[in-house]
């Protein structure tokens, strides 16, 4: 896991740059908030929360996530996050929190954009 | 045989149990183990407190050892080790919450109650056949229905097991004695889960509190003032040891005096101010 | 379709259902305009008793912070309460629900938050941040304060979740900053869950800090008001006098008026009608009531809402008790 979670720096740096100027702000935002809200709400509940809510940014922030865990589109990814059973369910979602991390990081030194923001 | 006691830790409130590193998500997770992942209170931080507390001066220094400035003179008769996490209270479809344990939990209790002269812990650890189960009591299970328990978004198939029953009785006299009906709330919601549920339980489902600062005038978050804290949830309960290791006081005396202190709420781990931490404390073994 | 787990699609609320977590995570549907999944998550929510075994934690609760040496004064809300809106939650808006039984409570950060809040904007020279008063009750960055603000939680007993919705105006306004707002713009209704009901605020610390702390919550509570909403009459509590202190009908009625009077004109039409509620519970002599009444008709009129208030019940039966 903590071998693959650095495979995916690299990988997520890369989807970070290439936000664009106007998408900073709520992509670096829902960022911060996802992993938070992935606690409360739980991974299939969170992720379809920013899909519906999250405007394009959201979109594209579960796009870029589902890019890095190897899914096809976002659209794939809500599907498993929903029709997984419980071991899987557990797995994907470490693995979504672990990608976040990432992304939670670059959302602050690439996007300049802070928690509460 | 060691000259040793097992205690309890009974979180009334969250208890923000150590600060951990903020890796990741939450900005002041609580502490865990680096080998494990389990979450628990330094017994330092447990002991400073009992010693703060203890206000007979003489005894305290038998017990506790002189203040930092003269630590040289002798060393403290008593020892605390790190109060470490028994059961994690989950929020539950059915029964509002479960108490949930695991396997490697429950031997590691065993390990410390070889210390202590206790002899009546069921002998079998209860182990899940794989990931999906949930062993439940046999009798008075409050968490079940059709064969299921939810915990928080997670569907476990439940199997009722005598030897959970045994084990939460144990638990239940040992943390609430004279007190029927808190022993009847454990048999109702002790469970034990597969090693990982655990240790993903662990990571997802304890307390996370969204913290702000607002500017005074405009009503807005600060720059910088939304954080998030982690706490172990109201109705925690870790255990550990208290051992005795007569330097200036006898066993007796340590754990008299311990037994005195424990007598009211202490009040552990950080963010007091905001009525973390109220715990209510129990000594079992020995006699 | 469903946005929970495919497993988890058809489960209903049970009685026992942990309210936090079912509003939390069983949301049926996530999408915007699924208006009824939110509508049925909130009325789920308040339909879920506060469980059986709260009242036997609640009475262990007070008998630690009791042996603990804090101090208890229970405090009611004056309507509704909507403390927690603004966390990470699907409902976007949601109430503070206690992690492990579910019942609403005002977390002890929020009262402390609100009375610090209240000092540095209404207390004098002496209580300035910065102060040794100020610093011993509330601390700065280098130190802990002194008093200890536990949560309140809930006295057991009573319904203590309603649902209730907050109407978004002019959505696209505050969307598109450069759409003015415009009347055909459809009011939005947005359900969440507010709460009602009496805590039990709980403070400790050395003793006269206590009771001066409790004495700012009390102003601050009643004035000022705890959680979101604040502006349409939200959270506002009226501490209970402490059980100790002998408190004559006048003294009570003295310091109701007191408050009526303190209102800023701009405050009153949020928060006048919390002063009627108070009114109408308080037992004490007709004198007094009267009294009190004459003060709330004063400040309507003084506030030039006169007129908007005549087909209100509320102020009809203030008048009617003048007659």
């Amino acid at each position: 896991m903590r071998t693959r979670n650095q495979e995916y720096a690299a990988q997520i740096f890369e989807q970070v740059t290439q936000v664009s100027e106007e998408e900073r702000k709520k992509y670096g935002s829902l960022a911060h908030r996802l992993p938070v809200l992935i606690r409360t709400a739980g991974l299939a509940q969170a992720l379809a929360f920013v899909d519906a809510r999250g405007k394009e940014p959201g979109k594209r922030l579960l796009n870029d996530l589902a890019t890095v865990l190897r899914f096809e589109d976002k659209d794939k990814l809500l599907e498993r996050s929903r029709q997984a059973e419980l071991p899987e369910y557990m797995c994907l979602t470490r693995d979504v929190l672990g990608a976040l991390a990432w992304y939670k990081r670059f959302a602050q030194s690439v996007l300049g954009v802070d928690a509460g923001a | 045989m060691m000259n040793a006691r097992l205690l309890f830790v009974h979180a009334l409130s969250p208890l923000h149990a150590g600060t951990g590193q903020g890796v990741g998500v939450i900005d002041l997770p609580v502490a865990r183990e680096k080998a494990t992942g389990l979450p628990y209170l330094p017994g330092s931080s447990l002991k400073g407190v009992l010693r703060d507390a203890c206000e007979d001066n003489e005894m305290r220094k038998k017990v506790f050892g002189p203040d930092t400035s003269r630590a040289d003179e002798h060393a403290g008769s008593v020892q605390i080790s790190d109060q470490r996490i028994l059961l994690l209270p989950v929020r539950s479809l059915k029964g509002t919450f479960a108490w949930v344990t695991s396997p490697y939990i429950l031997r590691r209790l065993i390990r410390d109650v070889e210390y202590v002269e206790v002899s009546d812990t069921p002998s079998d650890v209860p182990v899940p056949a794989s990931i999906s189960y949930c062993l439940v009591s046999d009798v008075r299970c409050k968490i079940e229905e059709n064969n299921r328990v939810i915990l928080e978004d997670l569907d476990l198939i439940a199997k009722a097991s005598n030897n959970v029953r045994e084990w939460a009785e144990w638990l239940g006299g040992q943390l609430f004695p004279d007190d029927q009906t808190w022993q009847e709330m454990v048999t109702a919601r002790f469970c034990v889960v597969h090693d990982d549920v655990m240790s993903f339980l662990l990571d997802t489902a304890t307390e996370v509190f969204a913290r702000v600062r607002l500017h005074e005038c405009t009503k807005t978050v600060e720059e910088g003032g939304l954080w998030y804290e982690e706490a172990l949830p109201t109705e925690t309960i870790l255990a550990g040891l208290v051992v005795a290791t007569p330097v200036k006081a006898e066993p007796k005396e340590v754990f008299e005096t311990i037994r005195k202190l424990i007598e009211k709420p202490l009040q552990l781990g950080g963010k007091a101010t905001v009525g973390r931490g109220l715990c209510r404390l129990r000594m079992t073994g020995g006699n | 379709m469903s946005t929970r787990r495919a497993t988890l699609a058809n489960e209903q609320k049970k009685p026992t259902t942990n309210a936090g977590l079912w509003l939390d995570k069983f949301v049926r549907h996530q999408a915007e305009e699924d208006k009824n999944s939110r509508r049925d998550l909130v009325r789920d929510v308040s339909d879920i008793p506060v469980p059986e075994e709260y009242a036997r934690w609640f009475e262990r609760w007070r008998r630690v912070l009791n042996d603990y040496g804090a101090k208890c004064r229970v405090a009611e809300v004056l309507g509704r309460m909507a403390v927690g809106l603004g966390e990470e939650s699907v409902l976007e808006t949601s109430v503070a629900l206690h992690h492990t039984y579910g019942v609403p409570y005002i977390p002890g950060s929020a009262l402390k938050g609100l009375a610090a809040s209240f000092t540095r904007q209404y207390l004098g020279e002496e209580w300035r941040p910065g102060t040794d008063a100020f610093r011993i009750v509330f601390g700065d960055r280098d130190n802990a304060g002194h008093v200890i603000f536990f949560d309140a939680l809930p006295l057991p007993g009573s319904k203590l979740i309603y649902p209730d919705v907050i109407t978004v105006h002019h959505e696209d306004y505050y969307q598109k900053a450069d759409a003015p707002p415009a009347d055909w713009d459809d009011p939005n209704p947005v359900p969440f869950p507010s709460a009602s009901g009496k805590y039990m605020v709980a403070l400790a610390g050395p003793d006269p800090w206590v009771k001066a702390a409790f004495d700012i919550l009390e102003h601050a509570l009643l004035n000022l008001g705890v959680g979101a909403k604040t502006s349409s009459g939200y959270g506002r509590l009226r501490l209970e006098p402490d059980p100790f202190v002998a408190n004559t009908d006048r003294e009570k009625a003295d310091r109701l008026i007191g408050q009526i009077q303190a209102l800023r004109t701009s405050e009153v039409a949020g928060r006048i009608q919390a002063f009627y509620e108070q009114w109408r519970k308080l037992g004490v002599s007709s004198v007094h009531k009267r009294r009190i009444a004459e003060a709330i008709v004063a400040k309507v009129k003084e506030a030039g809402r006169e007129k908007k208030s005549l087909d209100k019940d509320w102020y009809k039966e203030l008048l009617e008790s003048l007659r």
